[in-house]
């Protein structure tokens, strides 16, 4: 087992995943001679060759429908979108294509085609590298969803997408890229699409979060030990969402508050709120609340701390359920 | 794809990645120089569409569109190059669109009826069986022979499709997954009137 940053997590999955199916293969923008802005495919071109992990003109648009292209030749694509709101002019193939072809071949074709790309703020950015753009994937037919937290789970999720028949688009912290560490198990990894991590056991309140705000959460946790016992929930996978899990800590602590990075309307949280009132309604005691990204495009960099979720936002959200 | 796709980014982006690629790939244009009511004066100020070519770095032919054997020249050329490793080939086929663009579709009110009449005499099956009957290699009744067994298949085809029962609800969510979403099983259980 070895410690490695979140970074260097989704590295490793490469040359593991590379090395065990010929047929995958990584395209994008500055991913092989220079091995990914971020460094996330360093070595890759070196060891595998320029076929297996190669640069893209700069076309978003291009990069996703070459993808579904690559698949009809058997290959098992991972495009990378070199930064989230970089990835906006490729939705249209997406919604067109990439989530609709295998339903219109009426099964036919495949298209195992993984996207990942670094999401979200935190870190100083221009705009346009600072997005939480999980809303406009997960409502599409046809892609599933998912965002680690962790490393182990960088690792375990993106060589699950990659094994995956079907289009599965990652969302990674870019906050946590080389900052955070964590146990990363050498060798194949995988961590099963469609499950849910409980981070941290409690029985007051639960904590529903994924990506940047599962760490925040926990944090959250800490500083209101003592006050009330806090669980933490990483969704983990967002579409297919592991319904059990969530339903299951809902019915422990009847209290739930939901964490997003993401403008509020109509964000992922507003659906953990939907199939909480659907499912679990007799289970709470109170309102779902959710701590969200404003309405706004993604402030500046000077005051970008005030519209991300704060651990004061959050526990401000544990206290007024505490009272029901 | 059509004159009017050539506007859009994505024409852009799949052959200028296709030429760096230089991938086995033929863009072929049916250029009926109208996109609904836009003409092609108003889709784009290039003389021709297959200037755009030149942008990308690769070899464009332009053909008759009516002239089966002309098509056939210039997409056997670019075959040939696609083969050898020799990268993709834009091939604009010029035609004139003769007929509405779809049912919902009223021409009169933009286009001109009279040129259209006298492009019909260029339409391409009618044109190439005139140079065969002409070269003495079809005669009259093997092409209404032809034309016979065209529309007995097409007629058998629209029957036989007809024919077919009607589709069960299951085939609402077949396919939309390799690996359904476990919310299917209780969507299609409502559906049947669970």
């Amino acid at each position: 087992m070895a410690e490695l940053t979140l970074l260097e997590a989704i590295n490793d999955c490469f040359h593991v995943e590379l090395g065990r199916d010929p047929n995958v293969m990584i395209l994008g923008e500055d991913v092989g001679r220079a091995g990914g802005v971020f460094r996330a495919t360093a070595g890759l071109r070196d060891r595998f060759g320029p076929d297996r992990c190669f640069d893209t003109p700069l076309a978003e648009a291009g990069i996703m429908g070459a993808a579904v292209g690559l698949c009809m030749a058997g290959w098992r694509p991972v495009c990378e979108m070199q930064y989230d709101a970089f990835s906006y002019p490729s939705l249209d193939q997406l919604i067109t294509h990439v989530g609709r072809y295998h339903w219109r071949t009426g099964g036919k074709m495949r298209f195992p085609i993984t996207v990942r790309m670094p999401y979200g703020g935190g870190v100083r950015a221009p705009e346009l590298h600072d997005d939480s753009p999980e809303a406009y994937y997960v409502h599409t037919p046809g892609v599933k969803v998912a965002i680690p937290s962790t490393p182990g789970d960088a690792k375990g999720l993106l060589a699950a997408a990659i094994r995956s028949d079907d289009p599965v688009v990652l969302f990674e912290p870019k906050l946590h890229y080389r900052t955070m560490r964590g146990e990363v198990p050498e060798g194949e990894h995988v961590v099963e699409l469609g499950k849910a991590r409980l981070a941290r056991e409690g029985t007051d309140v639960s904590l529903v979060a994924y990506g940047s705000m599962v760490p925040l959460c926990e944090q959250v946790a800490d500083e209101l030990d003592g006050e009330c016992s806090c669980e933490v929930l990483d969704v983990r996978t967002l579409k297919p969402l592991d319904e059990d899990a969530l339903l299951a800590t809902a019915a422990k602590t009847g209290r739930v508050v939901v964490v997003q990075e993401a403008p509020r309307t109509a964000g992922y949280g507003a659906e953990l709120a939907a199939v909480l009132a659907e499912k679990a309604m007799l289970d709470l005691r109170g309102p779902v609340l959710r701590v969200t990204g404003y309405d706004v495009p993604y402030p500046y960099w000077q005051i970008e701390d005030a519209y991300m979720p704060s651990t004061q936002r959050v526990a401000n959200a544990v206290r007024k359920l505490l009272e029901y | 794809f059509g004159d009017g796709a050539t506007s859009e980014g994505a024409f852009h982006e799949g052959a200028n990645f296709a030429a760096v690629m230089q991938a086995p790939l033929i863009l072929f244009c049916n250029n009926n120089q109208w996109a609904i009511s836009t003409p092609i004066t108003a889709q784009t100020r290039a003389e021709a569409l297959v200037d755009k070519a030149v942008g990308y770095g690769i070899p464009g032919i332009r053909v008759d569109g009516g002239d089966v054997l002309a098509v056939y020249e210039a997409t056997r050329e670019a075959v040939g190059r696609a083969r050898t490793g020799g990268g993709p080939t834009m091939v604009e086929a010029v035609t004139y669109r003769a007929a509405p663009h779809a049912t919902a579709d009223d021409p009169s009110a933009y286009i001109d009826l009279e040129r259209v009449e006298e492009e019909k005499r260029n339409e391409c099956v009618g044109r190439y069986a005139r140079y065969l009957v002409r070269l003495g290699v079809l005669s009259d009744s093997q092409a209404e022979e032809i034309k016979a067994e065209a529309q007995e298949t097409m007629r058998r085809g629209i029957a036989e499709a007809e024919a077919e029962p009607p589709a069960d609800v299951s085939l609402v969510f077949e396919h939309a997954h390799v690996e359904p979403l476990p919310s299917f099983e209780d969507d299609l259980e409502e559906l049947r009137g669970g």
